[in-house]
């Protein structure tokens, strides 16, 4: 592969700030999935509205070779991203470990496939790879490769965990272990969320659930049992009002696996170890403001904490609304104005 | 329909001259390897046609539903459709309405439960849709 073009100067979301803007094309998948663009149609309408520089993938959605990347792939892409002046902040990866059915992926094929993915982020011109698997002996394996590549691997932390939960604290003991400035963690804002997304609201209403049962829900969602004890609560309860819960596909397990309710104070508990952002959101009201996801107090915490990094505008709306329902497009241009003024607020207190 | 449900489009109905042709999306965010297909089950006009009688089109490959599982090696792209063709005697005619229920169930292979055993997503459209 041919060496990686210079980093391009990213500018700051707002004078002054370490917080860079962009999106992950999954915010678009929707539209992608339809058949809307292709590639380059895709970065044209990001480029119009403005909502870069950043640009994130998740690999197995945008490539077509996935996990490989041609070179008439990686040209084109190149081109486009000259083009448009956009910065590659994270590739997704996918570690597919139960891609065959008679038998799960070797340690050696997870390895391999994760490494495949790497070269790829490499080749495009990422400096981050969001990674699925913190298991120990794959990191420690694959930790000389994102050397050589010049990669830092970053474990996404999404609902319905946070930087303290159990799992997550073996994983920081795992990187306390390891010590190298390459391991962290991509924040998603899934994890603290304050209420739940109206935009599922609306779904599961329009599947059949009344007020009442929306107000159960909620008030289930928003207890501190784990996840599968309040999905069984909630289960419970659709059957002592004669719902059956399949006539909600998997919408009521979503909601509870796609939001969670970690007070945002934690993220600094790890704010050195982000390395990189979901700016995960499902809406912007009338007031400019994210009807579930209490951005001015999250970017606060990430201001103080001193992150520099992407804010990677995540809209997730896409899993409960229909095409067409939404114009994601409008929606990240409003939250960059969000998260514009919210670190505009949060430099202006610290100051 | 969103991206965990969306199975049929507007302009599913494919006519073929042996029968019937049906575009599926993948009822997920992302491109999966046809292996993660559990099953596939067709409905027209509220008839169930038998497993044995579809094959499955991606691009120029051609399977029985049956050999999908061993398609570990093969990506539903997801902007590609999986075009499942139904045998008819009577094809229909252009712009025929037809009541069409397509259902696909996935194994996510990157979702991992326990060993051996991942998430799964059920999908399934029923809508009246006119050939093309």
């Amino acid at each position: 592969m041919t060496a990686t073009a210079p980093t391009r100067e990213v500018p700051p979301a707002v004078p002054g700030s370490d917080i860079a803007l962009g999106l992950t094309l999954y915010s678009l998948t929707s539209e992608w999935a339809a058949g809307r663009y292709d590639l380059a149609g895709l970065l044209d309408v990001v480029d119009a509205a403005g909502i870069g520089p950043g640009i994130e993938i998740v690999a197995s959605q945008t490539i077509r070779t996935y996990p490989d990347v041609t070179p008439e792939f990686v040209r084109a892409w190149r081109d486009a991203f000259d083009r448009h002046g956009f910065v590659p902040s994270s590739f997704g990866c996918n570690l597919d470990m139960g891609r065959r059915r008679d038998r799960d992926m070797t340690p050696e094929e997870e390895y391999e496939f994760t490494v495949t993915q790497f070269r790829s982020a490499h080749a495009l011109g990422f400096p981050l790879v969001r990674i699925q698997s913190a298991a120990p002996e794959l990191i420690r394996r694959l930790l000389p490769v994102a050397e050589e590549l010049d990669l830092t691997m970053g474990w996404e932390l999404h609902a319905p965990l946070g930087p303290n939960s159990p799992k997550v604290m073996e994983i920081r003991e795992t990187y306390a272990e390891i010590d190298s400035p390459r391991l962290g963690f991509v924040a998603d804002f899934s994890s603290t969320m304050h209420a739940m997304s109206p935009t599922i609201l609306r779904k599961l209403a329009r599947m059949g659930l009344e007020a009442q049962d929306l107000e159960k829900l909620q008030e289930i969602w928003a207890t501190d049992a784990d996840i599968n004890a309040r999905h069984g609560a909630f289960v419970q309860y659709l059957h002592t009002r004669g719902i059956a819960p399949e006539s909600l596909g998997s919408f009521a397990r979503l909601a509870f696996n796609m939001h969670g309710h970690v007070d945002p104070a934690e993220w600094s508990d790890i704010m050195p170890q982000i390395k990189h952002v979901h700016a995960k959101f499902y809406d912007i009201d009338e007031h400019g403001d994210e009807p579930a996801i209490d951005y001015p107090a999250i970017v606060r915490e990430f201001v103080r904490g001193g992150y520099r990094g992407f804010f990677s505008s995540e809209w997730e709306g896409h899993a409960f609304a229909d095409l067409d329902e939404a114009d994601p497009v409008a929606l990240v241009r409003a939250q960059h104005d969000l998260i514009r003024r919210s670190i505009t607020d949060a430099l202006a207190q610290e100051g | 329909m969103a991206t965990g449900d969306t199975v049929l489009t507007d302009d599913s109905l494919i006519r073929r001259p042996d029968g019937l042709g049906i575009a599926l999306t993948v009822p997920w965010y992302r491109s999966l390897w046809l292996s993660s297909v559990s099953s596939v089950a067709v409905r027209v006009a509220g008839r169930e046609i038998p497993t044995a009688d579809l094959r499955v089109e991606l691009g120029d490959r051609v399977f029985t539903v049956d050999e999908l599982p061993e398609q570990w090696d093969v990506l539903w792209f997801i902007q590609d459709r999986l075009v499942v063709v139904v045998p008819m005697d009577e094809p229909p005619a252009a712009g025929e309405q037809l009541d069409v229920e397509a259902t696909v169930d996935l194994r996510l292979p990157y979702m991992q439960i326990a060993p051996m055993t991942y998430v799964t997503n059920h999908a399934t459209s029923r809508r009246a849709l006119a050939a093309r």
